[in-house]
């Protein structure tokens, strides 16, 4: 008797939460939205800032509208997201909504834990068509809904650099001359190194699995000898991740590192109007080949019909112009997916480096897509890269491993 | 702590999903449905066996429904696992009472298992609820001079919890080793365990503190102002804790001893840190008696394996009998009564001349302290059949009462 009591007791209040709502017209209850963060570093208060920061800035705005929805947050790892998201669902309390990279977002509905969208022409015109090309299933559907872009940039102390080295070539030599710089050897951190020194399309064909031609080698090659030559100098540091280049030039250990448009916010906020924001630069072999983040809101499958409405319901609205615009201009830290946010809003000079590197990045659209966030394979690149950057191998001898490295599984 | 309130009360929202109502309900039935079962065939008293069978046939049913229906069921699987090892561990210590005393059963349910079932419960609830990192990063205030949030106050408990369970086996070790290394005779192994477990409660909590940045100023403040404290307001509590200690590490009294107490003789049942608790022969009742007690007052007391008492009764007998003859008398009788010691020959001396003859002692030696009363009579009662049967008188006080002649005389 006991037992069916504390049945009862358990069930009711959960039952009747499940009945608030329907009867009423207006959006109101809870959703669920997942966050995928990139990185192994271990999660700091400011690092999980820095990822709801947007998502908190939109779920204000949308309450503003319907003052009965609640979205709760959880961040997870960009690198175990799906199995998190596969677990929760077995449950049943997998997310209404996820924040991920695009990538990400494709292989959820590939693994049905996310339901691909169908959008109306009308919204679908106004998305960015890279960022829609990247989502792209079928004509009609996507694997989720672009909401902004992170391109990556180079982030530098102004009081001890007045402008950003415009080629690699002039990085070393301002680095000769006291410039303390950093570097990661997080593969996603150091791409943009590929484009520069003419390493890009041998990483490309590597991790498409077919085989690299012998100037594809070469350049990839002439990669790792400028790797392992940068460790040589005094002034460069190699440090494990993209977090520990942040906490550099927050500490002011360093000067310049590449950096996430998603850092500027902290970084600003510590730096003030000594932070330097600029493009990255180039090489004799060709522009940076920086990678954009492109953060897409994918959808659960296991949501109530309520949760449903209300997570699409929050999708549309965070992708309209005005908080598109109003999240660029507030922040400055990210780019909008919609395309008609008004070029005023990105007339400033942050904005417009970001612009610079979102087309700079178009050259490694392959490898965001070849190579995803999370892959295995990210690792073992950043495993070969470390030993070529502290001398354990050298640059001929990691060319042939990181090919291998770089090959699709079976 | 109100962000931890809001955290966990965002989490009801989700188990209002229908999917997840259904596993409830399923764990809900397999409860109630193995209760019945219990009742119906295993009689008023629990019947693990056949309650853990219903539970592993009733869920395992369910869960088969779910997995045919292609629904969630990974909740449902969670909780009735845990169940099914409650009921186990339950199954399994009435097993282990057989072998094991019921004071080291119920320790091993309500210190061990029991917790270690609702952590694991805990821990994975909120492993599909919420994400842990995150979790531990809500702030919960700012205590000298720490800011402390559900990670750290989690740590803290739990670290405290396994110094508390896990640290007894191993510094009875070390009490051992110490004792061995040292030649501490007299020292028991138990006080100096006691010793080493408190140390290391007391060294692992302050580590964590530090950890997790207390300043280490205000713990020695605070542990300052508590001393003080128990020094005016729980003094005897405390006086007793440190009698307890004394007690044990200078091992004048251990378990098995018998000392005497207003008169009875009581055996040593367990020795605790506040009171002592001994067993009274003479009504088989089990007394607590505070350990300072056994320091404020002098105590007669017979160690293990040392329980000969020389014990002794006094009879007075007529005065004109030969006194060697009585003597010898006497200590015929005593050794011929079952129980007093052949090896140590009984004694018996003349006291003197009193008031209802010559007083005699007889002294002899029991095996144990506990049988004093009964063979002490049984020695009386042999000397008084004894004297019977050979006519020698035993004189009992009487009272002669002389009337004057006048009276006499009417």
């Amino acid at each position: 008797m006991r037992s069916v009591l504390a049945v009862l007791l358990l069930t009711l209040p959960l039952t009747v939460l499940s009945g608030c709502g329907l009867s009423s017209q207006e959006l109101r209850g809870t959703a669920y939205l997942a966050i995928s963060v990139e990185g192994d570093q271990p999660l700091t208060k400011a690092i999980l800032q820095e990822e709801v920061l947007q998502a908190q800035t939109i779920v204000a705005a949308y309450r503003q509208l319907h003052p009965h929805v609640a979205i709760e947050t959880n961040l997870f790892r960009e690198s175990t997201f799906i199995d998190e998201v596969r677990r929760r669902q077995a449950a049943g309390l997998g997310p209404d909504l996820m924040l991920v990279a695009g990538s990400t977002a494709r292989s959820l509905v590939e693994a049905n834990l996310a339901r691909s969208i169908t959008i109306p022409e009308g919204t679908r015109s106004q998305l960015d068509p890279d960022s829609r090309e990247r989502l792209k299933l079928s004509p009609r559907d996507l694997a989720g809904l672009p909401i902004l872009r992170r391109p990556q940039l180079a982030c530098y102390n102004r009081s001890r650099l007045a402008t950003s080295p415009a080629s690699t070539g002039a990085l070393i030599n301002q680095a000769r001359g006291g410039l303390r710089v950093g570097l990661a050897v997080e593969s996603r951190s150091l791409f943009w190194s590929a484009g520069p020194l003419g390493a890009d399309r041998g990483i490309i064909t590597a991790a498409a699995g077919r085989p690299l031609t012998a100037s594809e080698r070469q350049g990839l090659q002439r990669w790792l000898e400028w790797l392992s030559a940068a460790n040589f100098n005094q002034q460069i540091f190699i440090k494990p991740s993209q977090e520990s280049l942040v906490q550099g030039l927050l500490a002011r250990r360093l000067d310049w590192i590449p950096c996430n448009s998603g850092n500027l916010s902290r970084l600003r906020r510590t730096l003030g109007v000594e932070l330097g924001v600029s493009d990255l630069p180039s090489g004799p072999y060709g522009p940076p080949t920086p990678i954009t983040r492109l953060r897409v809101l994918a959808f659960g499958t296991g949501s109530t019909a309520q949760q449903r409405r209300l997570a699409d319901s929050l999708a549309l609205f965070s992708l309209n112009p005005w908080i598109q615009s109003s999240l660029t201009t507030d922040n400055q830290d990210m780019l909008p997916t919609n395309r008609f946010v008004p070029p005023s809003a990105m007339d400033t000079p942050v904005l417009k480096a970001m612009q610079r590197s979102v087309q700079q990045a178009d050259a490694t659209d392959d490898i965001s897509r070849l190579l995803p966030a999370g892959d295995p394979r990210d690792h073992a690149l950043s495993r070969l890269v470390s030993a070529v950057a502290f001398g354990e191998l050298t640059a001929t001898e990691a060319t042939g491993a990181v090919i291998r490295a770089l090959a699709p599984a079976p | 702590m109100n962000d931890l309130l809001s955290q966990i009360m965002g989490w009801l929202p989700m188990l209002s999903r229908p999917q997840v109502l259904v596993q409830l309900a399923l764990v809900a039935l397999t409860i109630v449905g193995s209760r019945l079962v219990t009742h119906r065939y295993g009689g008023m008293v629990t019947s693990w066996p056949l309650e853990l069978t219903a539970t592993v046939v009733v869920g395992g049913l369910g869960c088969g429904l779910l997995a045919i229906a292609q629904q969630p069921m990974a909740l449902a699987v969670l909780l009735l696992s845990v169940l099914a090892c409650l009921q186990l561990s339950e199954l399994l210590l009435r097993q282990g009472a057989r072998w094991l005393p019921e004071d080291q059963i119920q320790p091993l349910r309500h210190l061990l298992i029991r917790p270690f079932l609702v952590g694991v419960l805990l821990w994975c609830l909120i492993e599909l609820l919420d994400t842990r990192d995150e979790l531990a990063l809500i702030p919960l205030g700012h205590w000298m001079g720490a800011n402390v949030n559900v990670g750290d106050m989690t740590r803290l408990v739990v670290v405290l919890y396994l110094l508390m369970v896990s640290s007894g086996p191993p510094s009875l070790g070390v009490a051992w080793l110490l004792k061995r290394g040292f030649a501490l005779e007299r020292v028991s192994v138990r006080a100096i365990g006691l010793m080493v477990r408190y140390a290391v409660i007391t060294l692992g909590t302050v580590a964590v503190l530090e950890t997790i940045g207390f300043n280490s100023t205000a713990l020695f403040a605070i542990v300052g102002g508590l001393s003080v404290g128990l020094g005016f307001g729980v003094k005897e509590v405390f006086g007793n804790f440190v009698s307890g200690l004394w007690l044990l590490f200078e091992g004048s009294l251990r378990p098995g001893d018998i000392v005497a107490l207003d008169g009875d003789f009581c055996e040593v049942r367990r020795l605790g840190l506040r009171a002592t608790r001994l067993w009274r022969e003479r009504d088989n009742a089990e007394l607590v008696i505070p350990n300072q007690t056994f320091f404020n007052t002098s105590t007669v007391e017979f160690g293990v394996g040392r329980t000969l008492l020389h014990t002794q009764i006094t009879v007075s007998v007529d005065p004109s009998q030969p006194i060697s003859t009585i003597k010898a008398l006497l200590e015929e009788i005593a050794a011929a009564v079952p129980g007093v010691d052949a090896d140590h020959p009984p004694k018996a001396h003349m006291l003197g001349i009193g008031d209802c003859g010559a007083d005699y002692m007889l002294k002899f030696w029991i095996h144990s302290p506990f049988e004093n009363r009964t063979l002490c009579g049984a020695v009386f009662q042999a000397v008084v059949e004894r004297f019977q049967v050979l006519g020698i008188e035993l004189p009992n006080p009487h009272i002669v009462v002389e009337l004057p002649s006048d009276q006499t005389s009417t």
